[in-house]
């Protein structure tokens, strides 16, 4: 029984391991009612497939779309109209259709295609396809007309000064937005489909001559090995791109904004575009970037210098204040000044719960209320707000509940980790981590955690570059846009490309 | 050993400085030193000792840039040879952070946490150091970069903080025994620095020529010695030679403002420093295993040297005694042996061969 066991166990491994082959595309035919019955059999009963019958010239023609895909006016002016008014007089099946391709068709997007794959993926993307009787190939005439969401200034990543445009849902607007930017022919876009099922629109934009081939190369093949049936947005695909997925920091950057993206790629990153989402994948992504934002640069230096200190300050706040002041309050009280002390063993004699208790409970409410106020419609949300902070806050204090220095400490925590919102994941989750090893291992078990994150940190290595790079390894021309900001008089002297940050295993070879 | 990630030789000297900052704080250049105003001659002294036991591994990593220590004696004895050099090493970085842990033990519950148990609290030590070591030697020498820089800022600081307590009458003109003193004083500092013995195995995984900051990170230390002595000698005077954590007692002297009480930031600096010097053992040792049984005992290894760190460690915190005789005589007595005469003798070895070699092919 044991070797039949085994025999099984190697046939589906070796089941397993085998890719499986896709089949090969099926042929347009010269038959249009062939051609016909083949898409309805594949569409099914869907009731969004659209294909009108007409005759022109003696012969039959089909024109199939997506109902609610294509401009109708598009259609009606630019392909139906011209269609029916065409004169074909004494012209063979091949010679109309050219007729048709190169004469009156008035509309500049089109392709001629030769298999129902091509016309699957088209017609869904907004675009109208031709078939002709006698003739084994279609037309395909891009007309996209569906409604989206229209341009406006993004909701994560507010600005002072600098452009309103946020991205979009829709990936060819996205793209344009990029490109008004950048005119250089170095600007390249590639475009491949991702998700087995979704076909997903996916585009890598880079600037050719900046960008490392290698870490390029490596890009496209992750995207291209993504095994994922459905690809609803970015987030999908940030595993698949990340060096060490299950790290807490990732190297995967996001940004709603074409004016980031466009000064990323500058410095040869990667920026992935995903149809339906407007949020934009950058790699590699350092840690030093979650602490930049594109108004520091339009921000006098000395003051995007001091918002870039009180940032890696608040992230300090955020990630280790809790866990401190539990570890201080419950172990080494000693450590605060004499009038604070007084006041804190007032406060906290007469609650009911030990420090680390009272803190890892208000921490979760807090947690709570900002998911409540996130999901629910903005004025609720707001209200929600108000009630937790002021209400359920206050009440708690007067019952004897919490101690009023605990509110103080979550209030400041939570201010600073709104400061730093690329990385209020990981900063929440150590929060809470800290809260308890402060609260059970004193403040020498809370150096030994921050210590074995650092390293984690610092593990991190997204496409060979550091994660921590340029501040360890250590280059100190690169600290000029790091822990302050220098003018861009001098900014603008050196440019500085990803690949080439100390420690990186893909170096440029010109540098 | 195969050569699979490199650091710079900058970050190899910052990750050794991180890793000797936290025997500053235990004071294991104060101990046996008497008045720690004799480390401020014993600092030049010890940087000599120091550049002279670096010197047999520089000169074998001109011969060899790609091997260690006990690479080269598989490469100049056999394998057996090999094998007993990586056993002898693997053992040396299992004995230092066992007792730096130890020491460490007894310095929390004698003078920040008396209620603190030595088991637990050896246990924390080991397994963030195990986690740290298990993340790799490129990410622990970019870490120790930070915890570098925050233990060179706190240095600053407490220094700075203790110039207003500083007393000059608390110096005292030096005698004639003064000269014995810091000779012997030097060698105690030279043994209390173990990091010496790890570019023995790590050298290789550095990029760059060491000399430069290897003398650099030598003569940071002994300024560090110098300065320690300085202060504690300023601030307690005499008083000092009968504290056993004379640092620490000094920091609790350094008051900025409404802040009166400093020492347990320091203390948590330097754990910092502990844990990045009981990590970087780690992986010395996992080298070192790698050598004797392949690299898939590499990882493994991490998590058995952990344990017998734990649980020598905290065994040994119970008996402060024998702890003091192995971070003396025996101490000193393996620095000699695993900075310098193990390296030495591989370096003959290696020079002989080269000669024998040469002979035979002219005959």
């Amino acid at each position: 029984m044991p070797f039949l066991f085994s025999n099984k166990l190697r046939a589906f491994r070796a089941r397993s391991q085998t890719p499986p082959q896709p089949a090969a595309p099926r042929l347009i035919s010269a038959s249009l009612t062939e051609n016909l019955a083949y898409l309805r059999g594949a569409f099914a009963e869907t009731s969004d497939l659209v294909v009108r019958r007409i005759v022109i010239g003696g012969r039959e023609c089909a024109l199939i779309n997506m109902e609610g895909l294509i401009s109708q006016q598009a259609y009606a002016q630019g392909v139906l109209d011209p269609i029916m008014k065409g004169d074909y007089e004494g012209l063979t099946a091949e010679e109309q259709f050219e007729r048709i391709r190169d004469s009156i068709v008035a509309l500049s997007d089109q392709m001629q295609l030769n298999n129902f794959d091509e016309v699957f993926g088209l017609i869904m993307s907004g675009f109208a396809v031709i078939l002709l009787d006698g003739v084994a190939c279609g037309l395909s005439v891009g007309m996209q007309g569906y409604s989206f969401r229209s341009v406006s200034e993004p909701a994560t990543e507010a600005m002072q000064r600098g452009s309103r445009e946020g991205f979009v849902e829709v990936i060819r607007i996205n793209l344009s937005m990029v490109r008004r930017r950048m005119k250089t022919p170095d600007l390249r876009f590639e475009m491949m489909q991702v998700g087995t099922r979704s076909k997903t629109d996916v585009a890598l934009c880079y600037l050719n001559g900046v960008v490392s081939q290698e870490i390029l190369q490596k890009v496209r093949a992750r995207l291209q090995a993504c095994p994922l049936e459905t690809v609803l947005e970015s987030g999908y695909l940030q595993p698949f791109l990340d060096d060490r997925p299950l790290s807490l920091f990732t190297g995967v950057g996001l940004s709603e904004r074409p004016d980031t993206v466009c000064g990323k790629i500058t410095e040869g990153r990667i920026a992935v575009f995903v149809d339906g989402t407007p949020m934009v994948l950058i790699v590699p992504y350092l840690f030093v970037e979650n602490f930049q934002s594109f108004d520091d640069y339009a921000d006098r230096p000395y003051f995007a210098a001091f918002t870039r200190w009180m940032k890696y300050l608040a992230f300090l706040i955020a990630t280790l204040l809790p866990g401190l002041f539990v570890a201080i309050g419950t172990f080494h009280p000693a450590l605060f000044p004499t009038p604070m002390l007084y006041n804190l063993v007032s406060s906290e004699a007469s609650q009911p719960f030990s420090l680390m208790l009272e803190a890892l409970v208000i921490h979760f409410i807090y947690e709570l209320m900002r998911e409540a106020g996130l999901r629910l419609p903005k004025p609720i949300g707001h209200a929600v707000g108000i009630i937790g902070g002021l209400v359920i806050g206050d009440a708690a204090v007067q019952a004897g509940l919490i101690g009023a220095p605990m509110i103080m400490v979550v209030a400041l925590t939570a201010m600073s980790s709104f400061v730093i919102p690329q990385l209020y994941e990981p900063v929440a989750v150590l929060r809470f981590a800290f809260i308890v090893i402060g609260g059970c291992f004193t403040f020498f078990g809370l150096v030994l955690a921050f210590a074995a994150v650092l390293v984690n940190l610092c593990a991190v290595g997204p496409y060979g570059v550091p994660y921590t790079a340029p501040l360890s390894p250590l280059r100190w021309r690169s600290l000029r846009d790091v822990l302050v900001r220098q003018g861009w008089k001098r900014l603008g002297k050196h440019s500085s490309r990803i690949q080439n940050m100390p420690g990186s295993e893909e170096r440029d070879p010109e540098k | 050993m195969e050569k699979k990630n490199s650091i710079s030789a900058g970050q190899l000297v910052c990750l050794f400085f991180a890793a000797h900052s936290s025997s500053v704080l235990t004071g294991t250049q104060l101990q046996g030193a008497g008045n720690p105003q004799g480390l401020l001659l014993a600092a030049p002294f010890s940087l000599v000792l120091g550049v002279l036991a670096l010197l047999p591994l520089l000169r074998l990593r001109v011969r060899h840039e790609n091997m260690s220590v006990p690479d080269c004696a598989r490469f100049r004895f056999s394998n057996a040879g090999g094998a007993v050099f990586c056993m002898l090493y693997g053992l040396y970085f299992l004995y230092t952070p066992s007792l730096a842990v130890a020491r460490y033990n007894i310095y929390v519950t004698s003078t920040m946490l008396p209620q603190a148990q030595f088991f637990p609290l050896a246990f924390a030590v080991a397994a963030a150091a195990c986690y740290g070591a298990f993340l790799g030697l490129e990410a622990l020498a970019r870490a120790s970069g930070f915890i570098f820089a925050a233990i060179a800022a706190a240095l600053v600081f407490l220094f700075c903080a203790l110039i207003p307590r500083l007393d000059l009458l608390n110096f005292t003109p030096p005698d004639s025994a003064a000269w014995d003193d810091a000779a012997r004083n030097g060698l105690s500092v030279f043994s209390g620095m173990a990091e010496l013995a790890l570019p023995a195995v790590l050298l290789p995984f550095s990029r760059g020529k060491p000399s430069g900051k290897f003398l650099f990170w030598l003569a940071g230390e002994a300024a560090l010695v110098a300065l320690t002595g300085f202060f504690v000698t300023g601030v307690l005077g005499s008083y000092a030679s009968t504290q056993p954590f004379p640092l620490y007692t000094a920091s609790t002297f350094a008051e900025v403002g409404s802040l009166q009480r400093l020492d347990a930031f320091y203390a948590a600096v330097w754990t910092a420093g502990l844990f990045v010097r009981v990590s970087v053992f780690l992986i010395a040792f996992s080298f070192c295993v790698s050598g004797l049984w392949g690299e898939k005992a590499e990882k493994l290894s991490l998590f058995f040297g952990a344990s017998v760190i734990f649980a020598t460690g905290a065994a040994l915190s119970g008996f402060p005694r024998l702890l003091e005789q192995l971070s003396g005589s025996v101490s000193t007595a393996a620095a000699v042996v695993f900075f310098t005469v193990l390296p030495l003798t591989v370096l003959i070895a290696d020079r002989l061969g080269d000669h024998f070699s040469k002979r035979r092919a002219a005959l």
